[in-house]
């Protein structure tokens, strides 16, 4: 199939250990062959279902998993129902022995049913194969998660920190958008979503351009790649990606990171606190309040504080750890009215 | 009845909860289960003694409020005539509730508030407001959801308590005859209370033992509240002879 866009970089011989340290803050995606093809986990999915369950149940304990199960019907997205008033998966707890032999046994099925166990914890999950089965995240805040499943596709949505995911088994391929693509991308209500974040309503193996013409553009900005396992993948902070697993059986390890201080919070409580506290405003006093954050925030000038005394640009000149204290709970304690 | 739901600032908006201790208003019990932290300001109020739990074989300490299934006698005219409440009397209607989360990739079953709204305590018309006007929570919600905690907190502290004092034989079974001032009389069932002899005979290795864990302050409380089942015994001949008169 013709595709617009183009491929995503590619990038030879990459040193594993240090791979996060070196792509940490670059802007663009790349693609990584043969990064992890010589992880325990990929080497035993390389030998087949069989091989790929028996190394995972030998190694699990028996904690808890979040699975998703999604009836087989005529949207095979993971995505929201008929209305986006909920969704059209069930999500449920079990145990990950459980999950696999629920793709075993939908993988004999003409129509299966999407089984999805997504982002798990590897050191919750797995931690036995967390050593041999991840890169180095060094001195970031990082978390390693777990991804098994059959056949899915997930809408595009974006991710907070960070990302190298390892495809283990089973053939993926990524589709990604840059971050300001968001108004071309058709994205769907943020009080209902599979995972956290608005994801596209646009399906991009059959986009709807009638319906949703700026997605041409979308398109035309796009970046995508096939991955096999042992392939990897950097997808920075933000950009949109649809995930489509295409094989049978499918396992992913990605790495999620954030290079910023523990004290930070979530950014996305921002955009939820400004839809509610300054989306209705009339559109002079949004004005004001663009100018007041472009600003402060998000463009300041150079010598937007030159004016005062160094010690005493308080949060102005970013929060530190004493200052997030003193705000956080000021903001709270605001909050709660 | 109950009808046991998760309490939201949206369905819940309009909700109060009133303070009526009246009979009928969901207070006739005659005891309610209490935790080791609240011993010290419950010893002087109520008797207290440990019930076995069935289900789990724990002994968990309680306080006691009255002889029979639903009499409490510190119900007074509207009021609960204690300084203190038990905290699992004075969380109603509200109770703890477990919702799956995923946190950090994890499945974590995360304490949430629950709402019993068949409580006689609840109503849109009377007592304290459960959210603030906007949907914030009301000072007496934080301070409802202070208790939960504690209560979910001093759960984790009963195995421990009862399996040590059940591993030193220091728990034994009392039985209790009490006759009232009307000649009526009562055989008081099932209660469990700390074995003086026992405690007495323990070496200083015990002693220490017991100490070492807090658990020494926690026995002497409960030993000390004996008294009061002499006061409670007053307060129903007290009734007893109102009724009579």
């Amino acid at each position: 199939m013709s595709r617009p866009g183009r491929n995503i970089a590619e990038s030879e011989g990459a040193d594993p250990v240090r791979i996060l340290n070196e792509i940490n803050g670059h802007p663009e995606p790349v693609v990584f062959r043969g990064l992890c093809s010589d992880w325990p986990i990929v080497r035993a999915a390389a030998g087949g279902f069989d091989e790929a369950e028996q190394y995972l149940v030998s190694h699990y304990a028996g904690a808890p998993v979040t699975a998703f199960f999604k009836e087989p019907g005529p949207e095979d997205r993971i995505f929201y129902n008929q209305d986006y008033s909920g969704l059209n998966f069930r999500q449920f707890k079990t145990r990950l022995d459980e999950v696999l032999a629920q793709i075993r046994q939908a993988s004999g099925q003409s129509s299966p049913p999407t089984v999805y166990m997504g982002s798990m914890a590897l050191d919750h999950c797995l931690p036995g194969i967390k050593t041999d089965n991840s890169l180095p995240t060094h001195d970031f805040s990082a978390t390693v998660r777990i991804w098994i499943g059959n056949r899915s596709r997930v809408a595009a949505h974006h991710d907070v920190m960070d990302n190298i995911a390892c495809v283990c088994a089973g053939t993926r391929r990524f589709m990604l958008f840059p971050p300001e693509q968001l108004a071309n991308l058709y994205l769907g209500p943020l009080d209902v979503t599979p995972a956290g974040q608005q994801i596209s309503v646009v399906d991009p193996d059959d986009p709807d351009l009638k319906r949703f013409p700026r997605y041409a553009d979308a398109l035309a900005h796009s970046q995508w790649a096939e991955l096999e396992p042992g392939d990897a993948i950097y997808i920075p902070s933000m950009w949109w990606h649809q995930v489509n697993a295409l094989s049978e059986f499918n396992i992913l390890i990605n790495h999620w990171w954030r290079d910023s201080p523990e004290y930070m919070g979530a950014p996305g409580d921002v955009l939820v606190h400004a839809l509610l506290n300054m989306r209705n405003l009339p559109q002079r006093q949004r004005n004001a309040w663009r100018a007041m954050l472009d600003h402060y925030v998000f463009d300041p000038p150079h010598d937007a504080l030159k004016h005062i005394p160094e010690n005493s640009r308080g949060i102005l000149g970013g929060a530190d750890e004493t200052s997030a204290r003193q705000w956080r709970m000021l903001l709270r304690n605001k909050l709660n009215r | 009845m109950t009808n046991h739901t998760l309490l939201d600032n949206v369905t819940h908006k309009d909700l109060r909860v009133h303070r009526d201790f009246r009979p009928g208003h969901g207070y006739d019990v005659n005891l309610a289960r209490i935790f080791p932290g609240e011993l010290p300001v419950l010893q002087n109020e109520y008797p207290l003694f440990f019930i076995k739990n069935r289900d789990s074989g724990n002994f968990e300490p309680i306080a006691l409020f009255g002889f029979t299934e639903h009499e409490n006698l510190y119900l007074q005219d509207g009021r609960w005539d204690a300084t203190y409440l038990p905290h699992t009397v004075e969380r109603q209607p509200l109770l703890i509730g477990f919702q799956d989360q995923d946190l950090d990739g994890t499945p974590t079953p995360v304490p949430v508030v629950h709402i019993d709204l068949d409580h006689p305590s609840v109503s849109e018309s009377e007592g304290f407001p459960l959210f603030l006007p906007h949907g914030g929570e009301s000072e007496w919600l934080e301070r409802m959801t202070a208790i939960l905690k504690t209560i979910h907190e001093g759960h984790k502290e009963i195995q421990p308590l009862s399996q040590t004092l059940v591993g030193m034989e220091l728990i034994e079974s009392i039985s209790v005859n009490i006759e009232f001032k009307d000649g009526s009389n009562q055989v008081l069932k099932g209660l469990y209370t700390i074995d003086e002899a026992r405690l007495a005979a323990l070496g200083e290795a015990a002693l220490g033992a017991l100490h070492a864990k807090g658990y020494l302050q926690h026995i002497y409380m409960m030993l000390a509240s004996q008294p009061n089942l002499e006061k409670l015994i007053e307060r129903k001949n007290r009734a007893v002879l109102a009724e009579a008169s």
